[in-house]
């Protein structure tokens, strides 16, 4: 679990193994990362496909959150660190040339690990490698002036306000059963969806949540996962930041355990004020 | 323990529907094969269902002969679940029953989380009645789309090429010669719901069978050939 300072926002995030994975020995093949750039934050999470054709998807989501945090982080410094330059770059990239690049980088990753870690007897292997590294991929970039997200496959990125309504920041990947969009496909960037917003004064998200899809698939329907989100915004009002952190591990894992058997990773950025609201920055 | 951040958890329903073909072919050995074998499997439903707490296995049953008809109104949970044994008489109306099936795989009553359904039909012979827009109906909802779908011809009277219609793939039309090899069919169909309960995702528009083909049973040529 980590802590961030910097944007405005505080971060962490956790995962935990799911209760199904855990009664058969199965890894957890979630992976999240959380990167923090002069007054930026790049929250990432990933969510590997876990079944038996996918069987190194837990290497596939750490390379997705690098991947994520890398290309992210290079256009912030191509822009000299400049929130509006920044804004303007990322406004211009998300539709095409930041999904691009960014399938195309995960799919340069995993064929290093597969020639460097799996079979290395085997210098180029062909692209059916990639959905054994198969993972779904989502992110959001804090700054005090904008934040934006981006995300492929399923999982969900929420936005809670102050009176605790709740928004998609970006609409999920609503495909029934089992089936999600990832990264290993053949044009994967064509399946991402982004989002960028510039809040108007005193009316920004003061609780963003970022989840993989075990966490919305252990509740019955959209309205009691959003409550989720307002659960957390009222206990970290109520009892600080560091109580919600110190209990959440145990509260996915029965979370897991009660709901949906998957792996689930949790991360949330709270506004600072929510968390001194006596005003200042940490 | 308080309460948990969020409103009701809830493990995803998995519904597991048998359409069992009641028209008077199936009279004899036939139905009372197919009465013996879904009773029988129900237990080790109840056990493989015990075994994944994460998915909530509801099962119902449709028999279609001169009309088609559910057997109960609701799902009903695998540890409530008792078979009805079915008696056969009448034409087959299979047409009809893709219809009932269709309503209840419409959402609503079918909820948006829920793993994929699975739906098992038992037919000994062809369609007596108009099938195909219900099957069409049955075909185009998404969750029709997404669902599991397997058949298990008995005897030698049924078209394949219909029961492929309705699976989307030859490999799922399981062809029962005898009641030895009706029994391991619709045993092995009980285990789709296993098959199906897993919480790992798979990768979307790339191919659709989300089950295990080479655990499928073979004909055999032991007992008496229907």
């Amino acid at each position: 679990m980590v802590i961030q300072k910097g944007s405005g926002y505080r971060v962490f995030a956790t995962k935990a193994k799911g209760a199904i994975h855990r009664l058969n020995d199965i890894p957890n093949q979630d992976a999240w990362k959380i990167t923090y750039l002069d007054n930026v934050i790049i929250v990432a999470v990933a969510d590997g496909l876990g079944s038996n054709r996918c069987k190194y998807s837990k290497y596939g989501s750490r390379i997705a959150v690098k991947v994520l945090s890398d290309m992210i982080s290079e256009i912030y410094k191509n822009t000299a660190c400049h929130n509006a330059e920044f804004f303007t770059a990322l406004g211009k990239f998300r539709h095409d040339e930041l999904p691009k690049n960014m399938e195309a980088c995960w799919k340069e990753r995993v064929k290093q690990h597969y020639v460097n870690e799996i079979n290395t007897g085997d210098p180029n292997p062909g692209k059916e490698i990639y959905e054994l590294y198969a993972t779904t991929l989502l992110g959001i970039v804090l700054t005090k002036d904008f934040y934006f997200a981006i995300q492929i496959g399923d999982g969900n990125i929420i936005s809670v306000y102050d009176d605790e309504s709740v928004e998609n920041v970006i609409e999920p990947d609503r495909q029934l059963g089992v089936e999600t969009y990832c990264l290993s496909q053949t044009e994967a960037w064509t399946k991402f969806a982004t989002n960028i917003v510039q809040p108007r004064e005193n009316n920004s998200p003061i609780l963003f949540l970022l989840s993989t899809d075990g966490l919305a698939n252990s509740y019955a329907n959209n309205q009691a996962f959003y409550q989720v989100g307002i659960d957390y915004l009222r206990w970290i009002k109520e009892k600080g930041f560091e109580n919600v952190q110190e209990k959440i591990h145990n509260i996915l894992r029965t979370t897991s355990e009660k709901g949906s058997g998957d792996d689930i990773t949790l991360a949330l950025a709270v506004n600072d004020n929510v968390i001194n609201p006596e005003g200042g920055n940490v | 323990m308080a309460k948990l951040p969020g409103g009701e958890l809830s493990n995803r329903p998995l519904h597991f529907f048998w359409i069992a073909d009641c028209s008077g072919s199936m009279f004899g050995e036939k139905i009372a094969s197919l009465n013996y074998a879904i009773r029988d499997v129900i237990p080790s439903m109840r056990e493989a269902a015990k075994a994944n707490p994460n998915a909530q296995l509801l099962i119902r049953a449709l028999k279609f002969s001169t009309g088609a008809t559910w057997l109960t109104n609701k799902p009903i949970n695998v540890e409530d679940y008792e078979w009805e044994d079915l008696e056969a008489d009448g034409l087959t109306e299979m047409g009809k029953a893709f219809n009932l099936l269709a309503d209840q795989l419409t959402m609503p009553p079918m909820p948006e989380r829920a793993l994929p359904p699975v739906l098992v039909l038992l037919s000994d012979g062809q369609p007596t009645d108009v099938y195909t827009p219900g099957l069409k109906r049955l075909k185009e909802l998404p969750w029709g789309k997404k669902a599991v779908k397997v058949a298990i011809s008995i005897g030698n009277d049924a078209i394949l090429d219909m029961l492929e219609e309705f699976t989307g793939n030859r490999e799922l039309v399981l062809n029962a010669k005898n009641s030895a090899d009706l029994v391991n069919m619709i045993k092995w169909a009980s285990t789709l719901a296993k098959q199906v309960s897993s919480p790992a995702s798979k990768v979307s528009g790339e191919d659709p069978i989300i089950i295990d083909l080479n655990t499928i049973p073979k004909s055999s040529d032991d007992g008496e050939i229907w």
